[in-house]
């Protein structure tokens, strides 16, 4: 990975459509940057980008929210699943929220940061390749 | 689609693929922290923390109690029984337990049997165990008798106490008096239900006081096993059945095998017929105990013989035919029959699923409830009390 030049610089998904926008823009503002076909074959690797980018942030959030309700001791509110805990609503939304949680942490996040870095492994072999 | 949405989906699923098989590793701990042939394993003594907490404080004993009654009024028999039976484990594995686990059953077997006294054996059944009709009179449920009489022989078991031998002889005789009212030799738990889970706890029983007082009813007992094998089995899978009328027909919901049944029944004939019990354990290992991506369930019926859902499986989860309760007593009956294999699997679930809370020393799984966390710390302390009356069996 380069440094971080506005080229090189992370693209999230939410940034990539005001950058295509703006594009346009940009080929008019400066006639050496490459115009017309050449600026629309750029974006995908961009947006392949954005989307390793997506992938680890989407990681990040659910592990911050999993140690959030872990650390606030919703764990104890999953007696819901037993029907033994306690029966006010608040409870039973806490422990659902640890569930569901707790399923995104051990299944989804480690398959969100695996496919990531399977995503940018591609990225680094087909650049080297074009090389 | 796009190419880079392809790419993404690809991805994410070659991910799913490479990690799926691994999650178990993460859940998976040493074999000697759940079970033990020295001492008492650590995570038993979690969970035992929590049952001597509730037994030592009458305030709190009442809150878990009621609020388990509220529920299902067997699950506050039952975890009376399966706690018991850990105790008197964990006694005769550590002498040093000896005096406050006699304390402990004394005090659990006195408020059951004033219990008892005072509302009636119904008090510990369903709702609909009150009311329907008994076949045999005067009525009386071999699911209360059984466990009591269990309770009993496994307290006198560690020590002697002579004030519950006649206790534990008159529950023997009922039991046995209303078991041979049944051209199948089986008690009724609920009026015209004999459950196969509470008549093998009731043999189990019968061969403890034949162990501690010196009474003799093998050939009872023979004869059960013989007329279990030929009209207590299902045909297509050698196990025996989950229940049956008075009369030996089995009923629509426990025509089949179950889970639930099959794994407590395997464990508690171990000391009535070690080869048939052996063998259920066997066919039921074969049936129904299955492993998914590393984890260890058990399913509530066999393919063969499917049932339906009802307070004893509890929920089934479609397409794995996975019952928690099934799984939980799975626990039991692997780590009766040394099983460690299969052990390891459902205690590698137990950790996933189960959702272990740990505070002030006192271990509870929070997806469990009182009854299950008692299988559970019976399943991990269970072995010297069956051998003592192994090795006291008459050849």
């Amino acid at each position: 990975m380069g440094p971080d030049t506005p080229e090189n610089a992370p693209v999230t998904d939410a940034e990539s459509a005001p950058l295509e926008k703006a594009a346009p823009r940009a080929e008019a503002a400066s006639p050496d940057e490459p115009s017309g076909e050449a600026a629309r074959a750029r974006p995908p690797r961009r947006r392949r980008r954005s989307v390793v980018y997506g992938l680890l942030e989407r990681a990040i959030v659910l592990s911050l929210a999993f140690g959030a309700v872990h650390l606030l001791g919703f764990r104890a509110y999953t007696a819901m699943l037993s029907g033994t805990g306690s029966i006010a609503l608040t409870h039973r939304l806490f422990g659902a929220a640890y569930l569901l949680l707790h399923a995104c942490f051990v299944f989804l996040v480690p398959t969100l940061l695996l496919a990531a870095a399977l995503l940018r492994a591609f990225e680094l072999a087909t650049t080297r390749r074009k090389k | 689609m796009s190419r880079r949405s392809l790419e993404t989906i690809l991805a994410l699923l070659l991910a799913a693929g490479l990690w799926l098989p691994c999650v178990h590793f993460l859940f998976q701990r040493d074999l000697g922290r759940y079970r033990s042939t020295a001492g008492i394993p650590a995570v038993a003594q979690g969970l035992a923390a929590s049952h001597l907490a509730v037994w030592s404080d009458a305030e709190l004993r009442h809150r878990e109690l009621d609020r388990m009654r509220e529920r299902n009024p067997e699950w506050d028999f039952m975890s009376r029984t399966f706690f018991a039976l850990a105790l008197a484990n964990m006694a005769l594995r550590e002498p040093a337990r000896r005096a406050q686990a006699c304390e402990i059953l004394d005090a659990i077997l006195r408020n059951t049997l004033e219990v008892e006294r005072e509302k009636g054996f119904r008090h510990f059944l369903m709702r609909y165990g009150q009311t329907g009709r008994w076949v045999v009179q005067p009525p009386g449920s071999l699911f209360v008798d059984g466990e009591i009489a269990l309770m009993l022989a496994a307290r006198r078991s560690v020590e002697e106490e002579p004030s519950y031998k006649p206790l534990l002889a008159a529950r023997v005789d009922a039991m046995i008096s209303r078991m041979r009212q049944s051209p199948v030799l089986c008690g009724e738990s609920y009026p015209n239900e004999c459950w196969l889970f509470c008549n093998t706890v009731a043999l189990a029983a019968i061969r403890m006081a034949d162990v501690l007082d010196g009474t003799d009813h093998a050939a009872f007992l023979s004869d059960w096993i013989e007329t279990a094998q030929g009209r207590l089995a299902n045909p297509e899978t050698g196990l025996l059945i989950s229940t049956c009328r008075v009369d030996g027909q089995p009923i629509e919901y426990g025509y089949g095998p179950e889970g639930s049944t099959i794994w407590m029944a395997a464990h508690m004939l171990q000391i009535v017929d070690p080869v048939f019990a052996a063998s259920q354990y066997r066919r039921a290992r074969r049936e129904l105990a299955r492993t998914f991506l590393g984890f260890g369930y058990s399913r509530e019926w066999p393919a063969a013989a499917p049932g339906t859902m009802d307070v004893d499986s509890g929920p089934v989860i479609p397409g794995l035919g996975a019952s928690a309760s099934a799984s939980g007593l799975a626990i039991l009956g692997a780590a009766a029959f040394h099983d460690d294999a299969y052990l390891r699997r459902l205690f590698t679930s137990l950790e996933l699923g189960g959702f272990p809370y740990k505070r002030r020393g006192r271990l509870r799984y929070m997806a469990s409830n009182p009854v299950g966390d008692a299988v559970l710390l019976y399943a991990m302390t269970e072995g010297p009390l069956w051998d003592r009356i192994r090795q006291r069996m008459r050849p």
